[in-house]
């Protein structure tokens, strides 16, 4: 594979999964700073795996998979980081779209922030409709376990959602 | 709020995404790390290859210079030498594939190479103080 064919995949991937790694970065990057770095991670990621793509599942599935595994290391990396970089240095990857903002997904995502690493992750496929078989596989956790965290996640999701006042619901 | 009340939210993303990508910035940040990677491999590659001669030199002129000269210190010799040479031709190859296939993004590779290579010659001079 030449560079430009890597080059033309990964602008194809991109443009056709930002909406999943932007979960997946929002998820797990609290403020911005830390938003651009994860962002960069996975698109680096994502970079280096085209060679390795087998096409045995589907691309928006490959991509979660790679921008979940990096988010994870890269929240456990942060965890020992003690140095940030000097704000100076930093030139923003991500922008605020201008999209209209939902209060109630900015509570999801506070809701999301609260959980463990695995349950994250978890929450995010279940929200975009993987199935058991795929999150299992994604995750290296057997189904029945997926389906037991699955369970606790969406009964402690809606009892949040009861005490959330808000009046548009 | 009801489960699908809030998948209906999450779905929301994929029609508007809330962020937009600064490519610019993107393509500037992978352009650092190749730089980085470029660095610290040159830089480790160059110093062990450096490294790795004289301390050849210096093993084979100690060795001969002493009327009690050793196989072994002669074979640490030929060793080093080889090593040096060895590195020579990866970094030769290295710099030719380069330019047909960018292999440098791997920033993370280069450093375990890097650290693989610093073992070594850390071995290689324990073994050279225990044997002098």
């Amino acid at each position: 594979m030449t560079e430009k064919d890597q080059k033309d995949i990964f602008e194809s991937w991109l443009a056709q999964c930002k909406a999943l790694i932007f979960k997946v970065v929002r998820a797990y990057a609290a403020d911005s700073m830390d938003q651009d770095d994860l962002f960069q991670e996975i698109t680096i990621q994502v970079w280096r795996s085209i060679p390795s793509f087998r096409h045995e599942s589907a691309v928006t599935t490959w991509i979660y998979r790679i921008s979940l595994n990096t988010a994870i290391k890269w929240i456990t990396k942060e965890k020992k980081r003690s140095k940030p970089e000097p704000i100076e240095n930093v030139q923003h990857l991500l922008r605020e779209s201008g999209a209209k903002k939902d209060e109630r997904l900015d509570w999801l995502y506070d809701e999301i922030h609260k959980l463990d690493e695995i349950d994250r992750s978890l929450t995010l496929l279940m929200l975009d409709n993987f199935s058991y078989k795929e999150m299992a596989g994604m995750l290296g956790i057997t189904e029945t376990n997926v389906g037991v965290k699955i369970n606790r996640i969406k009964k402690q999701l809606i009892s949040k959602s009861e005490k959330y006042n808000h009046h548009g619901i | 709020m009801e489960f699908e009340e809030m998948k209906k939210i999450w779905d929301s993303q994929n029609n508007e995404p809330l962020y937009a990508i600064n490519e610019h910035a993107l393509h500037n940040r992978i352009l650092t790390k190749k730089k980085q990677a470029y660095h610290i491999t040159n830089f480790s590659e160059l110093l062990l290859i450096i490294v790795n001669a004289s301390v050849g030199c210096f093993v084979l002129g100690m060795t001969l210079a002493n009327q009690n000269s050793s196989v072994v210190m002669i074979f640490l010799a030929v060793w080093m030498f080889a090593s040096a040479v060895y590195l020579l031709v990866s970094r030769i190859r290295r710099i030719r594939g380069e330019h047909q296939f960018d292999r440098s993004i791997d920033k993370s590779w280069a450093i375990f190479i890097t650290r693989l290579r610093c073992l070594l010659i850390k071995c290689a001079f324990h073994n050279l103080a225990s044997g002098t």
